[in-house]
């Protein structure tokens, strides 16, 4: 569960990272194009976007990393045998 | 749990000494007439980064070679611009034409790509200097523990301030560059425009290249964090997440216990008057 999690804030974490760079782009285009009040508007949120993908990618490679600890520390435990239906030796 | 500390990739020796002709190659293309001179520049900046042999040999080639079709008078994006007709797409062009990232100003873009290299180079540097002084575990990543990743953005020697001081000269050498190119490209805009174009490009470019550059060292950073720095930073990843939630339970756990009080004050002082009375 945790696993999966994980890989999902990474991917989250990716894309909220790169749709902020495409907005602080876009930001860039509206303010050459003189709208300077919709570019500094769709700026700031690109920040906030990326701000909030690098966080989720930070935490998402700490996660796993305790995961990997975790897994080392305390491995799974082996799955009993399946019981042999018949008598011993039979 | 190795206490080496790991090493940097090496940057050549001859960065600076690069870094110098490249911000002076850059000034002297302004001399040229056509995009041609840009060639040499781009090629030594790519050389402050890439560790090729060949490279100084490829960049004295590249000079005559530039030189000579400096003297035809078409540039390379006017031969891309005969690419691009003859393909029947044509140069991609904004809605006002005067923004210098189309191919009609091919220019502009070889200084782009020279400056994003810059930029990622000098925030190497950078960031190797912060690491290492902000990172509260330093050095080797399996001190604390195993890690399947080398942390070898750590720099293993600190003494490599000329060449941080060579990439931002030839930054400043390269942005010069374009503030000029730009200031004469269009002259039939008004100057404010330009000023306009120039400050976004110039500051706005840059801030956008730190911040993928940002990223990306960061995740490579983060990737070879030792374990208790993992559990330090889910801890805080965990109560930045659930703070407002832990406030409310802790002042609904406070008035708790505060009405609790006041109600065995009440009793007592209850107790107490009909004690006084009987």
């Amino acid at each position: 569960m945790i696993r999966w999690s994980g890989w999902f804030r990474e991917i989250l974490g990716w894309l909220l990272v790169l749709v902020g760079l495409y907005g602080f782009f876009m930001a860039l285009g509206l303010i050459v194009n003189r709208q300077v009040i919709g570019g500094t508007v769709v700026g700031v949120l690109s920040v906030f976007m990326y701000r909030s993908g690098v966080g989720f990618l930070k935490m998402a490679v700490a996660a796993r990393i305790c995961q990997q600890a975790q897994d080392r520390v305390y491995p799974a435990p082996a799955r009993p045998l399946p019981a042999r239906s018949g008598r011993p030796g039979a | 749990m190795s206490q080496h500390a790991p090493k940097a990739p090496p940057i050549p020796d001859f960065v600076p000494t690069l870094a110098w002709a490249a911000a002076l190659m850059v000034l002297m293309q302004l001399t040229g007439s056509t995009s041609w001179m840009l060639v040499p520049p781009g090629i030594l900046a790519l050389g402050a980064f890439v560790s090729w042999q060949r490279l100084p040999g490829v960049f004295f080639g590249s000079m005559p070679i530039s030189l000579l079709f400096e003297t035809t008078g078409s540039g390379i994006e006017d031969i891309l611009y005969v690419l691009f007709m003859l393909g029947e797409v044509g140069p991609p062009q904004n809605r006002n034409g005067y923004v210098s990232l189309g191919i009609e100003n091919l220019s502009s873009i070889v200084l782009w790509f020279a400056l994003g290299l810059v930029w990622i180079g000098g925030f190497r540097e950078l960031a190797l200097r912060t690491m290492a002084k902000r990172d509260p575990f330093p050095g080797p990543s399996g001190r604390l523990g195993p890690c399947p990743h080398a942390r070898t953005l750590i720099p293993a020697d600190m003494g490599r301030r000329h060449s941080v001081l060579g990439l931002a000269l030839l930054g400043i050498g390269i942005l010069m560059v374009m503030i000029l190119q730009f200031s004469n490209l269009h002259p039939e805009l008004s100057y404010y425009s330009i000023l306009r174009v120039r400050f976004v490009t110039l500051a706005g470019g840059a801030f956008l290249v730190l911040l993928t550059v940002r990223a990306f060292t960061g995740y490579m950073h983060w990737r070879a964090m030792p374990q208790l720095e993992a559990g330090m930073v889910v801890q805080e990843g965990g109560w930045r997440e659930g703070v407002r939630e832990f406030t409310a339970l802790n002042r609904w756990l406070s008035w708790a216990r505060l009405s609790a009080r006041m109600r065995g004050e009440r009793q007592w002082k209850r107790l107490l008057s009909r004690r006084k009375q009987s």
